[in-house]
C-alpha cells in the first residue's frame, strides 16, 4: 500500500496531534513528536512502537526547515539522536533526514558543530564493501577504490538510535545499533552502514557554515577545530610553490658555485720559500678595488702549527691590516682508520681600498710540534689574487628557495595529521 | 597565474640578481680577524714582534 502523494498533514493516530507530512511518497515510517509514537505511514499510520521519556537531541536544524544544498532545495523531515559509547567515552551527533522532490532522500548531520552532508552512493567500489570484520583482520590500514579515487579506513562506529522523531524512509527503533565502517579520500567520506537487515553505502560531504543560515538556522557556538571532512586548505601542495623555488633554486646554485670557482687574477706569488728566509717583503699592484682580493699562505707542517703574521700596506704607505693566523695539520690511524685534521693553508679576504702597488709582510710567529713525528714548518708558498667573487650569498638563497618546498611539504603533513587524528586505525608497529 | 605568483617570481629573480651582485663584488666576505685599528692613526704594530705595541 503506498501513500497518497497529495496527502500534506496527518492526525497522529495515538494522540490526535496535527503532524505535517513533509517527506514525499516513500515515507515509511512517521514518530510523532508529541508522544513519540511511530506510525507505519505505508499502513494508515497504525501504531508500530511507542518511545516515551526520550530526550530530543540538541540541533539547530528542525523537522519542516528548508534550504538548499548544492542548489537543491531540501526539507528537514526526520531527527535522529545517535549515541556511541567506546572505551569510557561517549560520543553523540544527531541525523536530520532530508527530503527534495526532485533529488529524494539524504541526510544532514550535526557532529561536533560540523553539519554534514550524506547521500546514498551508487558507484562502484572495489571492493564493493568493508565490513568491521574486515577491518579486524587486516595487518595493512584497508582502503577502497572508487571512481579513480582511493578512500582508506578511517574508523568504526557502532551507534545507538536514542531518539527518534518525525518521517523516515525507513523504520528506525529507539535503541536499535548499527554499525558503520567509515573510508576517508581526498575531499569526501564513504559510509559502509551495516545493519541485521541492510548493506548501504553512503558518501559525506562536509558543508560551510554558511549552510545552517540557508536552512534559516543558527550555527552552533561550539564547533570543534578537527573534522576529516573538513577543507583544511593546507594540506594541499600547489604545484607552483613546489616546483618554481625549485627552479630557483637551482638557478642559484649554478650561480654560487660558478662565482665560487672563479679563480680571479693572480698578482703575486712566491713558492715553496724556505721558512729561513721570512720575514718576507712582497710587492704586487692591486686594481681592481671592487672585488674581493686574498692572500694565501701554505706551508708543510705535519702534526704540528705556525703562527703567521701578515700584515699589508697600501700605496700611501698606510697600514691596511694585521693579522695573526695559526696554520695546523696533523693525521694519524686509529682503530677506525686513518684521519687527518685541520689545513696547511689559510687564506685572508679583504677589499682593497686603493688601486695601486701594495707590500704585503708575513712574518713566522712561531712553529711547534704536537708529536715526536711532527715536521715543523719548513717551506712556504703565498699567493695574492684579485678579482674574486663569492658563491656564499648564493648557496644561503639556495637554502632559502629550498626550505619553501620543505615548509609548503611540512605544512600539509601537519594539515592531514590533524585530519586523520581521529582515526581509530592503530598500526602494528605503533601498538608495540 | 595569479598576482600573488607573479610578484612571487619577481622577487624570487630579484633575489637572486641582489645575491649574485653581492657575491661577484664579494660583499660581507671579508676576512672577520683582520685588525684594521693600525689604520685610525695608531702607531701600528711590529711584524714578527707576536702582535705587540711599540
Amino acid at each position: 500500500m503506498t501513500r497518497s502523494p497529495d496527502l500534506r498533514a496527518i492526525n497522529c493516530t495515538a494522540c490526535g496531534a496535527g503532524l505535517d507530512v513533509l517527506g514525499g511518497g516513500r515515507v515509511a515510517t512517521h514518530i510523532c513528536p508529541y508522544c513519540g509514537t511511530a506510525l507505519d505511514a505505508q499502513a494508515d499510520y497504525k501504531v508500530i512502537a511507542s518511545y516515551s521519556g526520550i530526550v530530543r537531541p540538541s540541533s539547530p536544524l528542525r523537522p519542516g526547515m528548508s534550504g538548499q544544498i548544492d542548489g537543491v532545495t531540501f526539507t528537514v523531515i526526520g531527527t535522529l539522536g545517535w549515541e556511541e559509547r567506546y572505551g569510557g567515552r561517549t560520543w553523540t551527533w544527531v541525523d536530520h533526514q532530508v527530503f527534495s522532490p526532485t533529488h529524494g532522500y539524504a541526510w544532514l548531520t550535526v557532529e561536533d558543530g560540523h553539519l554534514i552532508f550524506s547521500r546514498r552512493y551508487r558507484k562502484p567500489c572495489f571492493p564493493d564493501f568493508i565490513t568491521s570484520a574486515t577491518v579486524e583482520r587486516a595487518e595493512t590500514r584497508p582502503d577502497i577504490t572508487s571512481e579513480g579515487e582511493t578512500f582508506r579506513y578511517y574508523e568504526t562506529s557502532t551507534a545507538e538510535i536514542t531518539y527518534a522523531e518525525g518521517e523516515f524512509n525507513w523504520t528506525p527503533k529507539v535503541g536499535d545499533r548499527a554499525t558503520v565502517v567509515s573510508c576517508l579520500g581526498p575531499d569526501t567520506m564513504l559510509s559502509f552502514e551495516e545493519s541485521a537487515t541492510e548493506r548501504e553505502v553512503e558518501v559525506s560531504t562536509w558543508l560551510p557554515p554558511a549552510a545552517y543560515a540557508a536552512f534559516g538556522a543558527e550555527a552552533p557556538r561550539h564547533v570543534s577545530r578537527n573534522h576529516p571532512l573538513m577543507p583544511y586548505p593546507q594540506r594541499h601542495m600547489p604545484k607552483f610553490y613546489m616546483t618554481v623555488p625549485l627552479v630557483l633554486a637551482v638557478l642559484s646554485l649554478f650561480l654560487g658555485i660558478l662565482f665560487g670557482a672563479a679563480k680571479g687574477t693572480q698578482v703575486a706569488r712566491v713558492a715553496d720559500l724556505p721558512v729561513s728566509g721570512l720575514p718576507l717583503e712582497l710587492h704586487f699592484t692591486i686594481t681592481d678595488t671592487a672585488r674581493l682580493a686574498e692572500i694565501e699562505v701554505w706551508t708543510d707542517v705535519t702534526n704540528a702549527w705556525a703562527w703567521f703574521e701578515v700584515g699589508l700596506t697600501d700605496p700611501d704607505d698606510t697600514p691596511v691590516f694585521e693579522a695573526g693566523r695559526e696554520v695546523g695539520f696533523y693525521s694519524g690511524r686509529d682503530n677506525e682508520g686513518t684521519w687527518t685534521e685541520g689545513t696547511r693553508r689559510t687564506r685572508i679576504r679583504f677589499h682593497p681600498e686603493t688601486p695601486g702597488d701594495h707590500v704585503l709582510d708575513l712574518a713566522l710567529a712561531e712553529s711547534e710540534r704536537d708529536t715526536p713525528g711532527g715536521a715543523l714548518a719548513s717551506r712556504v708558498t703565498v699567493t695574492v689574487t684579485e678579482g674574486l667573487s663569492t658563491g656564499w650569498w648564493l648557496f644561503l638563497l639556495t637554502a632559502v628557495f629550498l626550505a619553501i618546498p620543505l615548509l609548503v611539504f611540512l605544512r600539509a603533513g601537519l594539515a592531514n595529521t590533524r585530519r586523520w587524528s581521529g582515526s581509530d586505525w592503530t598500526d602494528e608497529d605503533e601498538d608495540d | 597565474m595569479t598576482v600573488f605568483r607573479i610578484l612571487f617570481l619577481i622577487v624570487g629573480l630579484s633575489a637572486i640578481a641582489g645575491a649574485a651582485w653581492l657575491g661577484y663584488y664579494g660583499v660581507g666576505r671579508d676576512s672577520s680577524d683582520l685588525d684594521r685599528s693600525v689604520r685610525a692613526g695608531s702607531a701600528g704594530r711590529v711584524i714578527g714582534a707576536g702582535g705587540q705595541i711599540k
